[in-house]
């Protein structure tokens, strides 16, 4: 009775785990650090930031290695403020996100904790567990690399930027609209 | 276009090896964090009969990612016993940034005001903390991998005469600029925060100042440059403790007193 008990404990707590949807960690690169003196004003900086669990920037490669507090919603609007605020700003982002069975494609927009996550580019597939996606919003990528990305989408949210009211219709923009690809 | 100009000047420069912005005798188009601040105690020393020390204190604090602020104030034993001389605010926008990897080229304006009176030797008004002044201008930095180079171009209003003797300076404008290189010594590559990192920097300043000279009531317009090469090294500890060292040699001068040369020490301490 009490293995039985154990099990079924067990079991569900591994099942709510799997299905906890949410952000693990990202790498953040920063552009205009040349300094561990800066370095360090913008790990604290972003240490502020309620979501944020723990931070370690590599001195050498300039990326700041974020990882997230359990069931908080994380910004990466917030994270990008607080590097400018100190002074930089972000060059590229990757995310970990634990996925729950979602399917995605083309152009499909992901709500997560109020904010929509546009899928740039992606083939029809069902995510499951750790997946990195990478931020592609106009101030990450290069130039060349915006032209094609753009190409892969239908919908002028991409080219305009994250005004909500560029995705219609069926794609309705909750929060604030990032777009990634895988 | 701007960034093309930028690395066609550091390739034109390159000889200089590399170095770090934090640069001692001048401000970076930098500034700090937003929300931050950090404190400076600094000493200038040098021999005029007697061995002479100029302290300065300054609070520094980012208002935001743009706009910084300091605050403040000098005193020396240069007369009799120690005496508080000057106080007053130095501000710092930030105009223009294009940020590249392990790159950056900024452009910032500053004004400066300073009440109080410093007992100055001639109109070159060299020394930190020359006043009563108000001074603004325009700073730009570069600053690849290791290598830092800033422009510094301003104006200098003294607010008060010198009086120097049976002769008395008035009407004092100085035409400032400085040219600054510093290169990240140490270390090769980082481990983390608590790796000592070591800067050196070669400072050229050059002062043109406009000025009445008034000798036995006959007084004429006058014009005087002087250049001070000021090369020191830099020791950043913790990321956060900051220890400066600067000997400032007097290369040029065209004032009847020239500037002495002069030994510069600086602790800054950045809380974060």
């Amino acid at each position: 009775m009490i293995k039985f008990f154990l099990a079924a404990v067990f079991f569900v707590i591994a099942t709510s785990l799997s299905s906890r949807a949410q952000f693990i960690s990202a790498d953040v690169g920063v552009d205009g650090l040349t300094c561990s003196l800066c370095s360090k004003g913008t790990e604290v900086t972003l240490k502020k930031l309620a979501f944020v669990d723990t931070i370690w920037v590599d001195l050498n490669d300039l990326v700041a290695h974020i990882r997230f507090k359990k069931d908080t919603k994380v910004s990466m609007d917030d994270v990008r403020k607080m590097i400018e605020d100190a002074g930089f700003t972000v060059r590229s982002i990757k995310a970990v996100f634990n996925f729950d069975h979602t399917t995605v494609g083309k152009d499909y927009h992901f709500v997560y904790q109020g904010d929509t996550y546009h899928f740039i580019g992606a083939d029809s597939k069902t995510l499951s567990g750790p997946v990195t996606l990478r931020f592609v919003d106009k101030q990450y990528v290069s130039k060349k690399e915006f032209t094609s990305l753009a190409k892969m989408t239908s919908l002028d949210c991409y080219k305009k930027g994250k005004a909500a009211m560029c995705c219609e219709g069926d794609y309705k923009v909750t929060g604030t609209l990032y777009h990634v690809s895988l | 276009m701007i960034r093309a100009l930028v690395l066609l000047l550091l390739t034109a420069v390159s000889f200089t090896a590399r170095a770090q912005e934090l640069f001692i005798q001048t401000e970076p188009a930098s500034n700090m964090p937003a929300g931050r601040f950090g404190l400076r105690v600094s000493s200038d020393i040098w021999q005029d009969n007697k061995t002479v020390s100029r302290f300065g204190t300054e609070v520094m604090y980012g208002l935001t990612k743009d706009l910084m602020v300091h605050l403040q104030a000098y005193g020396s034993n240069q007369l009799t016993g120690f005496h508080p001389e000057t106080f007053g605010a130095y501000v710092k926008y930030r105009l223009y940034v294009d940020d590249g990897f392990k790159y950056h080229f900024r452009i910032s304006a500053y004004g400066e005001a300073l009440g109080g009176e410093q007992h100055s030797m001639s109109p070159a008004l060299s020394f930190k903390g020359a006043g009563p002044i108000v001074s603004g201008g325009f700073i730009a930095t570069v600053l690849e991998n290791r290598l830092a180079l800033s422009l510094t171009v301003g104006a200098t209003r003294a607010l008060k005469e010198i009086s120097i003797s049976s002769m008395t300076y008035s009407n004092i404008t100085n035409l400032n600029s400085s040219f600054s290189v510093g290169y990240l010594i140490y270390p090769p590559s980082y481990t983390g925060y608590s790796d000592p990192n070591i800067n050196v920097y070669a400072e050229l300043l050059s002062y043109q100042s406009l000025y009445d000279q008034s000798v036995d009531g006959h007084t004429t317009s006058e014009h005087a440059t002087e250049m001070l090469l000021s090369l020191g090294p830099q020791l950043i500890l913790n990321s956060v403790a900051r220890f400066d060292l600067a000997y400032a040699i007097t290369v040029t001068s065209g004032f009847i007193q020239k500037s002495p040369n002069s030994f510069f020490a600086r602790f800054e301490y950045n809380f974060y």
